[in-house]
Formats: structure tokens, sequence, C-alpha cells
């Protein structure tokens, strides 16, 4: 299980020097709001918390790096979700492609979607650059294992081969508890910072 | 046409919060009350996020029953990076979704909850 602190905690650390963290989807999606959900007044806090700790976090130097397989889930994640909420049909591939041709509403909708897109990960989360050999990723996957999906595992694998000073990952999905003991894990949900807390792997618990 | 320098109005170059961008959302109603439109200058900012542009531009829009020509003929933006001009054209796509929900009486967070996934 990783050591998990809050963005708040790393940004006074003086005991941890790193430079940068890897973003999970989640965080990606809480930060762009691709759909506006954070004006639905039971969302505003959660998706405010994480803008706000990810701006305090790049004002101190910190970069939030993506990946490909972020990037693949938050396009996936888009596009799904532009369908089926815009047209309130169930998504297939075909219908998506007709809808983009064919609907001119909802063709100037999904051009606002991937301008915003192209754009994120740019300069908000710059992908990081991995030099690496991916034929041994499908043969590490543990696909029976109950936490870690494959976008997850592709991720962590990214991760495990970084420096020292990136080993670090920001996620609200508690998938990523299944984490070595030799890994940071930022968050801002409070049901994995109660759990943490419950089995002594809180950074305030471990180094303070 | 009134011009507005937004990071004197709010006190703040950061433009994080909905608590702010409610603020300019208010201050904006006022001012459209006296005038046909108004220019809101984010010069000088230095972070916007879709939560502040969601609270102003996304409810104003929803507010006025606004099309997205009506939107840009009474709200002049300038001073926004072509980043965050490109968040709040997607702002403003998903305000018109939402006003279109509402014209047509379904409930906003009904539809969320029945057709995003996750």
């Amino acid at each position: 299980m990783p050591i998990v602190l809050t963005s708040e905690q790393l940004l006074s650390a003086n005991n941890l020097h790193f430079e940068g963290f890897f973003v999970d989807t989640n965080i990606v999606i809480l930060n762009q709001d691709p759909f506006a959900e954070s004006n639905i007044s039971k969302n505003t806090q959660r998706f405010e918390s994480v803008q706000t700790s990810i701006q305090s976090l790049k004002s101190d130097g910190y970069i939030p790096y993506s990946t490909i397989p972020v990037i693949l889930e938050y396009y996936k994640h888009i596009q799904y979700n532009s369908y089926t909420l815009r047209l309130s049909k169930k998504f297939s591939t075909r219908d998506f492609k007709d809808a983009k041709n064919n609907n001119p509403d909802f063709r100037e909708y999904w051009k606002a979607q991937m301008e915003q897109f192209k754009r994120v990960f740019k300069k908000t989360f710059p992908l990081f650059e991995v030099n690496k050999n991916y034929k041994n990723l499908l043969n590490g996957f543990n696909y029976l294992d109950l936490d870690l999906d494959f976008g997850d595992h592709l991720l962590v694998n990214i991760v495990s081969n970084v420096k020292q000073e990136l080993k670090i990952i920001y996620s609200n999905d508690k998938d990523f508890f299944s984490l070595p003991d030799d890994y940071f894990l930022i968050t801002s949900d409070q049901k994995i910072l109660v759990q943490a807390e419950a089995e002594n792997k809180l950074y305030t618990q471990k180094f303070l | 046409m009134k011009k507005i320098k937004v990071v004197d109005k709010l006190k703040s170059s950061n433009l994080l919060s909905s608590v702010k961008g409610e603020i300019l959302y208010q201050y904006i109603l006022a001012q459209l009350d006296q005038m046909n439109s108004i220019t809101l200058d984010f010069s000088d900012y230095e972070y916007i996020s879709s939560t502040f542009l969601n609270s102003t531009f996304g409810k104003l829009l929803v507010s006025k029953n606004w099309t997205k020509e009506q939107f840009f003929d009474m709200i002049k933006v300038i001073g926004l990076s072509d980043d965050d001009m490109s968040n709040l054209m997607l702002s403003v796509q998903n305000a018109l979704f939402k006003n279109d929900l509402l014209l047509k009486g379904q409930n906003i967070e009904d539809v969320y909850l029945s057709n995003l996934s996750y």
C-alpha cells in the first residue's frame, strides 16, 4: 500500500523531494470538467478542490504529467459521454460517427470538446515521454486483479520505471491502494484518506 | 459598452472558485439591467477554472435563455489565453445543452445521472 497524502501536505512537506507527479484519468476529468458537472451543486466542491490543488501544485513548480493510457481513457470518456449525454442513446461507434458527420448541433459540441482535449495534454498535463518496450506490458497484466484495470496497470508500469523524484500518482481512485509501499499517492478522496489512516499509511503518520 | 477588468472587480488573479464566479455573475446581471452589452477584460489573470467559467458564463446563458449568438453579442471577452478561450467555448456549449433540457422540462441532474458514465 502506498504512502497517502493530500496535495496540501505535499506543498508543505520539507522532507519530500518530488519534481512532479502523474495524474490518473479521474483527476483530469475533475480538473477539466468536460461536461460542466461542477454546476450541479452537490458536485461543486469535489471539482473545485482538485482544480485548486492542481493549480497550487503547479504554482509551486510541480509538473502534473499525463501518460498515453490516461489520455486514451480521457478521450473515451469524452467520446462516450458526449454521445450518451447529448443524444440520450446507447453508444455505438457507428452512430457516434454518424452524429458527428450529420448532426450539426452535435458536431459543434464535439468540436468544442476536441478543441479543449487537444490543449489539455500540451500545457495543463504535459505528456511524459516514455522510451519503453511495451511488449512486456501485456504479460505483466493480471486480468484477475480486482483492483487495477488495464489502464491503471499501464500507468503504474510507466511510473515504476521513472526516477524516485517522480514516483508519485495523483488519484481519487481507491484501486491505487494496491500500489507497492514505496509509492506515494496524492488524493483528496476522504474515503481513501480514512482507510490509509486506519492502516497507518498516511504521510503524516509515517513522516511527521 | 462598459468594460470591466475582472481581476480588479474580484480583487484576485486566481479565478478558481464558484464563489468568485457567482460574484461576477451577479455583477454582470446588474450591469445588463442598464446596458445592452458588456466587455469583460481578463488581462492579468493567472488561473481560471472550469468551475469559475460555469458559475459565471454557464449560469448567465441559462438564466438569460440566450442562444450562442446572443451570448457573444451581449458579452465580449478579451484577455483570455487561447487555451482558456477554448474552455470558455466548451462552458458555453454545455450551458446551451442544459438550457435546452430546461426548456424541454427535463431535470438536469436526472439527465446527467441517467446518461453520464464513469
